[in-house]
Parts: structure tokens; sequence; C-alpha cells
């Protein structure tokens, strides 16, 4: 049935690692967070079982689904995808802004379904369009406009990170795509003083002005960057041992959301941190090999796409944990502890196993 | 241009570069600066946010509480997240905070995390916090000592941490500390920092410290001594009464107190224990050591005659004179009577190092061995280096200085057969259900025939001697009245206006059970230990005899 060479087997595989690995650490180091919220050690631990095992439920619909049936719902799953994310003004702010669709018992995040649509609408806009983008007005304006409504929702929630995120593997689908350079050049040109605006405004230019010298303000806004870079760099090449964090106890905020990456290199040192790196790049490889295994644009596209957003998420919270990036919460894929995010990757990576069968036969 | 199959692969390149410049990255932070970031970590772990939760109670001998924790919360701002600073520390002062200024500095400053105010009750934190929302509070737990001032000088007490820093306290910290906790600190979603108890860094330590004060004698030697302080119009009055038998400190009290809830109200001469490190000259309360000397070593004859000179005696230039003066008499009535002529006439033989030797065997000039509390030495000087006034001097109990607590353990060596007994305040120490107490020592220094002689002769100085003010109806009392010049240390020389009055005994006579000193520092009342020391001592012995149910005079036990 399955051999090593297999794709999907690789793909599964490292997924699984990745999965274990993280739900190792969302106990290690979500206990001392959900002691600290008055609920029992496991409380993280096991809200993330529960998110693993109705991932696996989607990740093997995805699976079951042709590829090309996706194309039937692109306008369907936007008009959703935006209905979610106007839903979403209408929940109460949970820390501070509109993220969370709260029913009874769980909570949704529609900007995790959005990354997906984004990239199911543009694999299908640019296959459709192939050849045609060099047209402003009829290529690439209806679809950055198309993006920018979601794109717009997203950042007034506010939740920059995957706006950030969206505009980013949007982009390097047109440029894959074949969009014109100069169409490009003029949209950033257009977004880019909105988003430094944004940046700099508030907390989060303390944050980019910190990241620069956080030993500056090391007990204020320097301070998650100098915890996280404590926590790794104490790490060492062996690590102090699975459970043996002691930043996570202490100093280091979000260490079972955004700043993982950071508890897994102080434990398991040099040796898990690279391990984990050479992972999340593998797999992203892999899955790059699949997409260009593709003959049609739209499955390449798509393949890519999700890769490429899977990969870039990894990356970001990568540099912001060891200060290559200014700090910005963002989960380490099927890693991090959410909910919603790890539902939303594994339904990811069901799309790329789907990707890998279909290419490989 | 390129083809899309060029443009994608191109990616994979770029994934390779990026994995390669973050591993560069990792081995800088997790090799290059390992060490630097795990001295950090390592010092970060003990940083101020530690504190220390159940601490160990203090108890009483009868198990009632001396020094509990109680919850209390500690006031902190994050300077660095506070818009006006200035008008924090202005709304601070509406809500009725008075900040030091240090940390008003350290909040002008832009310091991170600053105390504002530790261990208030919770009641108020919450209704500062209400008045001056960037307030935050922990809850953490700070000792209380129910009984206030009683036994203050040697219980102690412990400083915002709850560390120990004075008496008890401070010489058994190690043991109460208690669980170490720490307090963690995170950013909430709207960047403040915040701090919370570590429930994961708990250890469990439960102990306690039993001492061997009793509540109600040591409450009520205090109120005595108070009472006396005014009576006599004395500067201080101590009293310490200890178990002949076992050495226990049954009270140390001192009229100079303190509350130890609020220490630092108060000048730190009223922290010490005077009990162990009032140094005094002693006076005629030490002629029973020499006497038990003659009795013991040079087995005196109680009926050897002595001419008392009619209270006058010149010796190497001095005169020495007598309170009452006398005529010839025998030993015994030396003793009943406190001639100083006679001490000294009945001394003149005796070998300085011999005599010296005794006194350093009875436990003079060096320190008692006593847990737990500080101790002065006292100061008695090598036979080597007296001059020839130093044995008449020392037989009368002059060129010595002692505290109360080593006079009161002679006595109690006289009181119980003739064995110098450690004195013990710590009775036991529970950690970890384990139980253990400070070893006690035992040494003879004098025969039992001569602890009986004495207790007889003592006995007769209240009931007919210099004592009589200390005779009570209630319990047979047996000491010995003393006064002593103080010496002022600043001129060097003995003050002719300053005295300290003594009263040094134990009681009941026939089969004692307690002994005990009281002092009176510069008495303006009268100088003399028998209108003053030995009144506040018989009222001591009535109570303690009632309380303990010791032997009473009036009860004949042959019924």
């Amino acid at each position: 049935m399955f051999e090593i060479k297999d794709d999907r087997l690789q793909i599964l595989i490292l997924a699984s690692i990745l999965m274990t690995t993280g739900l190792i650490f969302v106990f290690s180091a979500g206990s001392i967070q959900a002691l600290r919220l008055d609920k029992g050690e496991l409380y993280f631990f096991n809200k993330q079982l529960l998110a693993v095992f109705i991932g696996l439920g989607l990740m093997y619909g995805a699976y079951s689904i042709p590829l090309k049936s996706w194309r039937k719902f692109v306008p369907a799953l936007y008009f959703v995808t935006l209905a979610l994310l106007i839903v979403v003004f209408f929940f109460p702010k949970l820390n501070g802004s509109h993220r969370w669709i709260l029913l009874p018992g769980f909570s949704l995040q529609p900007s995790e379904l959005a990354k997906f649509t984004c990239i199911l609408y543009l694999a299908h806009y640019l296959d459709k369009k192939e050849g045609r983008l060099n047209d402003f007005t009829k290529g690439f304006l209806p679809a950055s406009i198309m993006l920018g409504i979601i794109g717009a929702l997203i950042l007034s929630e506010p939740d920059y990170g995957t706006t950030l995120l969206i505009i980013c593997v949007s982009f390097t689908l047109f440029l894959i795509g074949g969009a014109h350079m100069r169409h490009m050049l003029g949209v950033i040109g257009f977004i880019a003083p909105i988003i430094t605006a944004g940046l700099l405004m508030g907390y989060r230019r303390g944050r980019i002005m910190s990241f620069l010298d956080p030993w500056e303000d090391r007990y204020g806004t320097g301070y998650q960057l100098v915890q996280s870079l404590t926590a790794v760099g104490s790490g060492g090449f062996f690590g102090k041992g699975i459970g043996n964090s002691s930043q996570k106890l202490y100093f280091l905020p979000e260490a079972h959301t955004d700043f993982i990456y950071a508890i897994i290199a102080e434990e398991t040192g040099l040796i898990g941190s690279l391990a984990i790196l050479v992972i999340v790049t593998a797999f992203f490889i892999i899955c790059v090999k699949v997409a260009l295994k593709h003959k049609e644009l739209f499955y390449k596209l798509l393949t890519f796409g999700i890769a490429f957003s899977l990969f870039i998420q990894a990356l970001l919270h990568i540099s912001v944990v060891t200060g290559l990036l200014p700090t910005k919460g963002i989960g380490l894929p099927l890693v991090s502890y959410g909910g919603s995010n790890m539902m939303s990757s594994l339904f990811m990576v069901g799309v790329l196993l789907r990707s890998a069968e279909e290419a490989g036969s | 241009m390129f083809s899309e199959k060029s443009r994608i692969r191109f990616f994979i390149y770029l994934s390779i570069v990026l994995g390669v410049i973050i591993s560069g990255r990792l081995f800088f932070l997790q090799v290059v600066k390992g060490d630097f970031f795990a001295e950090i970590a390592g010092s970060q772990a003990e940083s101020e946010y530690a504190a220390y939760k159940g601490r160990g109670i203090i108890y009483d001998r009868n198990g009632k509480p001396l020094a509990v924790n109680k919850k209390v919360a500690s006031l902190y701002v994050f300077a660095s997240n506070l818009k006006d600073r200035r008008n924090f520390i202005a709304r601070l002062n509406k809500a009725g905070i008075k900040i030091s200024k240090t940390t008003r500095a350290r909040i002008l400053k832009n310091e991170g995390f600053v105390w504002v105010e530790r261990n208030v009750n919770i009641a108020s934190a919450r209704r500062i916090k209400e008045l001056v929302p960037e307030i935050e509070y922990t809850l953490n737990e700070n000792r209380f000592y129910p009984e206030r001032h009683l036994a203050a000088s040697i219980i102690g007490f412990t400083g915002v941490d709850n560390q120990g820093l004075w008496g008890l306290e401070n010489r058994y910290d190690n043991v109460l500390k208690g669980e170490k906790i720490k307090l963690v600190t995170l950013k909430d979603n709207k960047g403040n920092l915040i701090l919370f108890e570590d429930n994961k860094a708990k250890t469990h330590a439960e102990s306690a410290l039993y001492v061997t004060i009793d509540t109600y004698l040591q409450g009520t030697a205090e109120y005595l001594l108070r009472k006396g302080v005014e009576e006599f119009k004395a500067d201080r009055g101590i009293a310490v009464g200890i178990d002949v038998k076992t050495g226990d400190i049954i009270f140390a009290a001192s009229s100079d107190n303190y509350d130890p809830n609020n220490y630092s109200r108060y000048s730190d001469k009223t922290w010490k224990n005077d009990v162990a490190t009032f140094l005094f000259e002693p006076g005629s309360i030490y002629k029973p050591v020499a006497f038990s000397y003659l009795l013991d070593r040079h087995k005196l004859d109680l009926t050897k005659q002595v001419n008392c000179e009619n209270g006058h005696f010149r010796l190497y230039g001095h005169t020495i004179k007598d309170v009452k003066p006398i005529g010839v008499v025998t030993a015994n009535e030396v003793l009943i009577k406190s001639s100083n002529i006679g001490m000294i006439k009945l001394t003149d033989k005796v070998d300085r190092k011999d005599f010296y030797e005794y006194m350093r065997t009875a436990g003079f000039g060096q320190k008692t061995g006593i847990t737990g509390i500080s101790e002065e030495d006292g100061l008695l000087r090598s036979y080597r280096q007296w001059s020839g006034l130093s044995r008449p001097s020392l037989s009368i109990g002059q060129e010595i200085l002692v505290t109360p607590l080593q006079m009161a353990r002679f006595y109690a060596a006289v009181a119980n057969g003739g064995f110098l007994v450690t004195p013990s305040i710590v009775e036991k120490v529970e950690k970890n259900g384990r139980s253990e107490s400070p070893e006690a020592q035992k040494t003879p220094i004098m025969s039992e025939a001569t602890a009986k002689t004495m207790q007889a002769l003592l006995a007769e100085v209240v009931k007919e001697g210099t004592g009589q003010k200390a005779k009570s109806s209630f319990v047979e009392i047996a000491g010995k009245t003393g006064t002593g010049q103080k010496f002022d240390k600043a001129s060097g020389s003995y003050s002719s206006r300053e005295y300290t009055a003594s009263f040094a005994g134990f009681y009941p006579a026939q089969n004692p059970g307690v002994a005990m000193v009281v002092v009176y520092d510069s008495p303006k009342l009268s100088i003399y230990g028998g209108s003053t020391a030995a009144v506040t001592f018989r009222r001591m012995a009535e109570l303690t005899s009632l309380y303990l149910g010791l032997q009473r005079k009036d009860v004949d036990e042959s019924i």
C-alpha cells in the first residue's frame, strides 16, 4: 500500500511528529498557564487533544475530496468566509480583539478558514485567468479587491499576523501565477504605508522598537523577547530536559502558544530546535515537490499555497522566538496550542495528502 | 521570463537558505551565548519575586501560638506601564499611601516592577485598587504576633519578605522559613505584567517551634516589671525564671519592650533581650558564689567567728563599709546579714587561681550556651590580671559583670543540688514530622551537701536577714538581695549615682522548683535591692507558685 517513498506517507509522518511534539510541549508549557487560570494541569492538553481528534477527522474528510471538486465550492466558500468574518464582530472582544466566534463550549477563529479560502480562491482565479494577468483591470485588480476585502476585515479585528500572512502568501501566488511585477509593485506601494502606519501605532511600535534592542527596556517592552531569548539560549546544546524549563514557569508569557518553540529549544537544546527546523523545512520541500508533479496550474498553486502558508507561519514563529523578527503573536502550526489553528492546519494537511495522491497517480 | 516550475523551485532554495540562517541564529543563541543566557535564566529564577509561605508557627510551652501567619496583600506596579507617573503618585497619596523616597524614585525612573507597599490587609488593598486601578496586588503571608509585646525580644520578628530578622525568628529562620513560592510574571492582553503565585513551585515544609516560655507567667512578669519601674522610678526592670532541674526558661521579661508587629516604630535598643545581654555588677547577690566556694572547697565552719569591724574596714587604702554595721559574728551570719567586711575576711586566704576557676566553673565570664538567643559573656578577668583588691571585690560581687541569666543559672544550681544546667529557651523544633530539642548539659559544680547548706542559708536571709522584703506568707522564698554600682563604659569607671538593685533566689525553699532573678536598672526610690527587686520577686514568686501549683507554705503535706 504505502511505501516510504510515497509522498503521502512522508507528509503524514512529518505532520505526526510535529503534532506529537506539540502535544508534549503543550502539556509541558501549558500546565503552568492552566494553573494560573485556576484550571487543572491538563486543561490545555485536553483541549488540544480534542482539537487533534476533530482535526484528524477534518483531515480525513479533506483527503477524501477530489481536488477538482474544490473549484465548485470557491464562490460558496468565499461568501461563507466573508459572512463569518462579519459575524465575528458581533461577538464580544476577547483579549482586545474580535477574533473569535464564541460558541458554548468552544470558539472558532474565522481567520483560520480565511487562509484556506484565499489560497483556494487565488489558485482557482489564477488558473482561470492564465495568460490574461497582464491586463491590470481585468486580471490583477479583481482578485486583489476580493482578497483585499477579506484582508481588510481581518485587519480590523485586529489581527495583524494573519493579515500579513495572507498578503504574503497571496503575493507569492500572484508571483508564481505570472502576475505582472509592475502591478504588484503598485499594490505594494498602496498598502505598504497603511501597514507601516498600523505597525507604528500603539503597542506595536514599542514591540518593533524593542526588537532592535530588547535589553534597553528588558522589564518593559523588551520583556517578552528577552525572556524568549533567555529560554532559547539557556537550553544550550543538549537542553534542560523535557519538562525542566524554568522560563515557562516564571517568565515567558504565552509559553504554550506564541512561544512554544522557545520552550522546545530550552528543554531539548540545539539538537531539538534544529530537528524541528529541519522537519518544518523538509515538510515544505516535500509538498513543493508534490506541487511540481502536477500538470495543471490550479493544483500546483493550491498545493504550493497551502504548503507555503504553513511554512511561512512556522518560519515567522521561529524568527520571532529567536529575535530575528519583531514580537508578533503567531503559533507554530501543528505544534502550538490553539484549536482553530490545529484544525485548520490538519485540514490543510488533508488537502496536501489528497494532492500527493493525485499527483502520484 | 522564468517558467512556473522554476519559480516554484526557487522557493525550495529559499527555504533552505532561510533554514540555514535560522540554524545559524540558533547556534549563536544556544551554543555561543548559551552560558550567558543560562546565567540569566538562573539568576531570574532567584529574583525578587520569590517569597515564602507557610512559615512555621511559634508556640509557647503549652501550645499557645506566639507567632502566626496572616494573609496580606502586597501592592505593586509596573512603572513602565504608567502613562503619567507623577499623576499616579499623586493619586496614591490621595488614596492614603505614603511611599518612600526610594519607591518614588523607582517609579519615576523607568523601572519595570516596583513594590508600592508591602503587607497591607486585603480589604484595604482592594479599596486602593479601586481608587488607583493601575495598582496590582499579590496575596502573600506575613507574620502576626497575637500577643504583641509579649516575649517580643525573645521571639523577634520577620521582614517584609517574611524572612527572620531578629530573635528566634532569625536564629531558626532555616527551620521556620516554610515553603518557597515563586511569583510568576506574565503579560496580560494589554501588555501589562502581572504577578501570580506559581502553584507548581511549592514545596511542603511544615515546621513549628516550641519555646519554654509560659505565656501567662511571661505576661505577669512583664506586667509586674512595668508596675515596678513606675513604683521604684527605675529605668528598666528585668526578670528571668528558670526551671531549676531542666534549665527551661519559663519567663524572660523586661519592662523595655516593643511590638514586633510594628517593630520599626521602636528604637532598636528595645529589641534586645535583656535577660541574656544586660550586663550589671551583681553586688551581694554574688556573695553566695564566694560563700559556696568556701563551703565546698575550704570546708568552711559556719560557726567560725568573724570580726566585722562595726562596718568600717581599711584595705589597700580603701574603706570597706557595711550597710548595717555588725561586730563579731559567726560565718553563717556574714551571709545572712550580708556583711562585705565579713566576706572579704573569709576569702582572705584563698588561692586566686582556685577561686577564679570555681567562678568559671559556676558559669561566670562565659556564655551559658543557650541556643536561640544572643547572649553576653559577662566580664570576669583572669586571676593573672587581678590586683590586690580583686579578690576582696569579687567576694562581694564587684569587679565582675554578669547577665541576669548567668545569675539565675547559678541559683538554679544551688537549688537543684549542685548541678549547673544549660538554660534553654527552645523546647523543641518540629520539621517534617521530626522533633528535635537542643542538648542540655548538666555539670556538677558543688557537692549536694554544700547546695543543701546554701539553700538553708538563703532561706534564712529572707526569713531574718537582709531579704525580708521578699518574705511571703504563701510561699517560702530563699534568696539574696544585691546592689551594684553601674559601670559607665564611656568614662571607664563606676558611677557614684547609678546603681542596679537586684534580688536572686528560688522557691519554694524546701523543694525548689523555680530559680529567679529580678533586676532594676537605676531605681531612684531606693538603691537597695531589698526594697525594690525583692518586692517584685515576692509578687512574682507568689503568682508563679499559685499558677504552677508549687508546694505552698501553709499546706502540711503529712496530712
